[in-house]
């Protein structure tokens, strides 16, 4: 007689270790395939290894400003048609293992949502007083006076409004804390003898704003075009020309990058072949009708950086 | 019996009477505030193309919450202004009250004494449609104009009931 053979349960008689072995094998490659095509680590990897921005070490002191006498060829690139990207979001990021470029404007990025302007602060003459009316901008205040020059920032004159009372510049922006500063000023200054006091004002002007908003980025902006022929046409100043206008910009972009600021260039968005700002752009050839202010602030929101990005050591005092 | 019906019939003569009468007392007709605007931009008052404001914006640039008013107090608001070449500009504001629309008054009495400082230096062509500026208050309505024609500005103004609302 045959000795029983011992009880091992009722499924144990069935199933088999390699067999469940080779189940969970199967599952778990499964799954690790799964994970594979979700999130394809290997596209990452490729965007990493891309070329790296050329240095950003600023353009050395020195340079005088120019004359406006001659005429400076570097803006007159075709105007870009300015469209803002379908997908806003919040302020960019660039590479952050590479300086900052001060020498060059600030690249097109995602546009903005309309919260980055919470905290944003417009600060110039008349023309940044059309764009606060007529862009649509979501929010942001308004430091504008008609007339504003760099002069009248440097000279803390009251002529700024405030909930009823005029303050000077500077005492206006240290009201509250700003997390952008967007600064266009050097139209109303076209008509002055010395380019040279402009580039010594600006200077002066950009070293008081940081002061006064260390934890804000000052944008530079440099000045949209004019339109000569209408200006002409309509009885305008005769000292408003494109020739000085961009003898400004050469001075704008010469501060930004010697005092570490962003330079929005907004002329180039624009300049036409010419250099000129189109005739049905404005009516009197200098103050921008409310379509092209709101191209205007299509420029502004897709070319943001943030602070850190600027100044990832946290002081952005030179 | 019959005095009675005579005297009932009577009442009912008055109260259709009073009830086909013209305004009530204390009522007020206000403007279009579209309609007036656009009359005045239509009018030959103007040098140039104005801009229209949205609301929310000319409630900023006239400082009416400055002034005590809040958004709520504007039932209608048109406004066109220069995009920036001159000091022209209409704006026609409808309010709850006749108290906030001599509140609006004065804001606009404000805005065009600081234009008058600003275009003073900057561009002193302006200044005689400003000194020519026509602020009034009609019902609870208040209408600024700064024209660059001041005859065909006050022509209109004179005939702001050919605006009425509704």
């Amino acid at each position: 007689m045959r000795a029983p053979t011992p009880y091992r349960g009722p499924a144990a008689s069935r199933i088999s270790l390699p067999l469940v072995l080779s189940v969970i094998a199967g599952v778990l490659l499964l799954l690790a395939l799964l994970v594979l095509l979700v999130f394809r680590p290997w596209s990452r990897a490729a965007a990493a290894d891309s070329p790296p921005p050329e240095s950003g070490q600023p353009v050395p002191t020195g340079v005088q400003p120019s004359p406006s006498a001659d005429p400076a060829p570097a803006d007159s690139a075709p105007s870009v048609a300015v469209s803002p990207s379908p997908a806003p979001s919040e302020t960019p990021k660039l590479d952050p293992d590479q300086a900052y470029d001060f020498t060059q404007p600030v690249p097109q990025s995602e546009a903005a949502a309309d919260s980055y302007f919470d905290d944003a602060v417009f600060v110039g003459d008349s023309r940044t007083a059309g764009f606060m009316l007529y862009s649509g901008v979501p929010a942001g205040d308004s430091l504008t006076h008609t007339g504003l020059t760099v002069f009248d920032i440097q000279k803390d004159k009251q002529c700024i409004p405030v909930g009823g009372k005029d303050y000077s510049t500077l005492d206006a922006l240290a009201l509250k804390d700003y997390g952008k500063i967007y600064l266009c000023v050097g139209v109303n200054e076209l008509g002055y003898p010395s380019d040279e006091k402009f580039y010594e004002a600006l200077c002066q002007v950009v070293d008081s704003i940081r002061q006064v908003q260390p934890g804000a980025v000052l944008y530079l902006e440099t000045l949209i075009p004019l339109n000569e022929q209408v200006i002409a046409q309509t009885g305008g100043k005769d000292y408003l020309k494109n020739d000085h206008l961009r003898a400004y910009n050469e001075l704008i972009r010469q501060v930004g990058a010697e005092y570490q600021v962003p330079v929005l260039d907004v002329y180039s968005a624009f300049a036409d072949e010419s250099g000129s700002l189109a005739a049905e752009a404005s009516n009197d050839g200098v103050h921008l009708n409310k379509s092209y202010c709101q191209q205007w602030l299509d420029y502004i929101r897709t070319h943001t950086v943030d602070y850190d990005t600027l100044y990832p050591e946290g002081d952005n005092a030179t | 019996m019959r005095r009675v019906g005579m005297m009932l019939l009577a009442l009912a003569l008055c109260l259709g009477l009073t009830a086909c009468g013209g305004k009530e007392e204390g009522e007020v007709t206000n403007l279009d505030a579209a309609a007036a605007a656009q009359a005045f931009v239509d009018g030959g008052c103007f040098s140039e193309t104005l801009e229209q404001l949205d609301r929310d914006t000319a409630f900023r640039l006239y400082g009416l919450e400055q002034a005590g008013l809040t958004e709520e107090n504007v039932l209608d608001c048109a406004v066109w202004l220069s995009a920036g070449a001159t000091a022209e500009e209409v704006a026609v504001l409808v309010l709850d009250s006749e108290q906030s629309a001599e509140t609006a008054r004065d804001a606009l009495e404000a805005h065009v004494d600081s234009q008058k400082e600003s275009y003073r230096d900057y561009l002193p062509a302006e200044m005689p449609k400003l000194e020519d500026a026509q602020l009034t208050v009609y019902g609870n309505s208040v209408v600024l104009v700064v024209p660059a024609q001041g005859d065909a500005a006050r022509n209109l103004m004179d005939n702001l009931s050919d605006y009425h609302a509704g």
